[in-house]
């Protein structure tokens, strides 16, 4: 052997040694577990190894990471729906300009992936709503459990839908499959605006019940300041002001309620209906924010003596 | 009687020579003396000058940022100032006014998709 070849090879060997060293050292330090425990040594699976060995930055992942994922595939999702509309819009007017049997086939082809798209939309639309509505604070158990049983109803609906669409063999009855999706998407979109109010509402509630308290919570101390000797009238009507606040608070959740209710029976422009609900809702927040403005101004005015 | 009869030859005019004074050798001199004299000083002088450091260029100065001038913070002097309780309403509601400033009343990503509907078509 030639003395180069040699020179390299106890060199790679050196190294390889080297680079070898830890991972004995590793496997020797290997705490004692029962057999079948390192199968996942032999056939490394990333999901495995995480959870045999798992990082310590990686948390569970939250309901908001969740939420985020569902979102995203509603939006991908909604992507899809529109290429496929616009290639079924395609195939139609072919199909109704040359009237062919190949036109036709592919008008059929294309309704079908059509209606596949459109019911994965609108179901994973649903699952992020869900998941949004068990994710808000100031949702009443009630609430969630009543909408979440809504929702999986609707969910059901499209799965059978769905089925159905998979199968059907001429326009006619893949026309069928689509008008009882129609007349169902009403109730599912009255639906969606009715879980999307209770979500902000009780955005609003939850931070309204934090407000209450700290009313509460400074009228007490007024009240053991009083029965001290200290002179509080000035305080307390002062938080009394604080607390008329929350009276107009509860006068705009109400109307956004009566604006909820006129969207229902009123089918058109129904996405302008609710930015006005929501703006009623951002004028019950403000109401909060001069709330929580009175009362640090009482305190500041306690501190004073 | 003989008339002097000289006519006047205008072709051959006269030329009047203007004589200018003559300086003296003496002084032609001395300027001879003086003027390389004088340049070999003001080429010293240029040189000098050149030589001398250069006083550093200014930088401009900055252009005073405003400052707010800050407001004296209020000095309580009431004994409850310092009560547990009071302190811990005073965090609250700051935290509590955060919260109310970044609460999402929208929801404009959320609100049903735009699903066409009435897709069928009278077929030929």
């Amino acid at each position: 052997m030639s003395r180069p070849l040699l020179l390299t090879l106890s060199l790679s060997l050196v190294l390889a040694f080297l680079f070898w060293l830890p991972v004995c050292n590793f496997a020797l330090h290997l705490p004692a577990e029962p057999e079948g425990t390192l199968h996942f040594a032999l056939t490394p699976s990333p999901l495995l190894a995480q959870e045999a060995f798992p990082s310590p930055t990686s948390a569970p992942p939250t309901s908001e990471a969740t939420y985020q994922q569902l979102f995203s595939d509603y939006q991908f999702q909604l992507n899809l729906y529109r290429q496929a509309h616009d290639d079924y819009q395609l195939a139609r007017d072919r199909y109704l300009q040359f009237k062919t049997l190949t036109t036709k086939q592919e008008t059929l082809e294309s309704f079908r992936q059509l209606l596949k798209a459109r019911n994965t939309t609108v179901k994973t639309y649903l699952l992020a709503l869900k998941t949004r509505l068990q994710n808000t604070p100031g949702v009443t158990p009630l609430q969630q459990v009543r909408y979440t049983n809504y929702l999986n109803q609707q969910v059901a609906f499209i799965d059978s839908i769905q089925s159905q669409a998979d199968s059907f063999a001429t326009l006619p009855d893949g026309f069928k499959i689509s008008q009882q999706f129609d007349s169902r998407y009403l109730d599912i979109e009255v639906l969606s605006y009715e879980i999307l109010h209770t979500i902000l509402m009780g955005r609003q509630l939850h931070l309204k019940d934090q407000v209450q308290l700290q009313i509460n919570t400074t009228k007490t101390l007024l009240s053991r300041m009083a029965s001290l000797g200290g002179d509080t009238t000035k305080e307390q009507r002062w938080a009394l002001e604080a607390d008329n606040r929350l009276l107009r608070h509860q006068q705009k959740l109400s109307q956004s309620l009566e604006q909820l209710a006129l969207l229902k029976k009123n089918r058109s422009n129904r996405p302008d209906q609710f930015t006005a609900i929501s703006l009623t809702l951002q004028e019950a927040n403000q109401y909060l924010k001069e709330t929580v403005s009175f009362l640090k101004e009482t305190l500041r005015e306690v501190k004073r003596g | 009687m003989a008339k002097d009869t000289t006519i006047q030859d205008f072709e051959q005019l006269p030329t009047f020579k203007q004589e200018e004074p003559e300086m003296p050798p003496k002084r032609r001199r001395w300027w001879l003396l003086l003027l390389p004299g004088l340049v070999f000083a003001l080429l010293v002088v240029a040189i000098i000058l050149k030589l001398q450091p250069k006083p550093a260029p200014q930088a401009p100065l900055p252009s005073p940022t405003p400052t707010s001038t800050p407001t004296p913070e209020e000095v309580f002097t009431s004994p409850w100032a310092t009560d547990s309780a009071v302190l811990k309403i005073d965090a609250d509601l700051v935290q509590l006014e955060t919260d109310l400033n970044q609460v999402n009343l929208q929801e404009p990503n959320l609100l049903p998709p735009p699903i066409q509907l009435k897709l069928e078509f009278e077929l030929p």
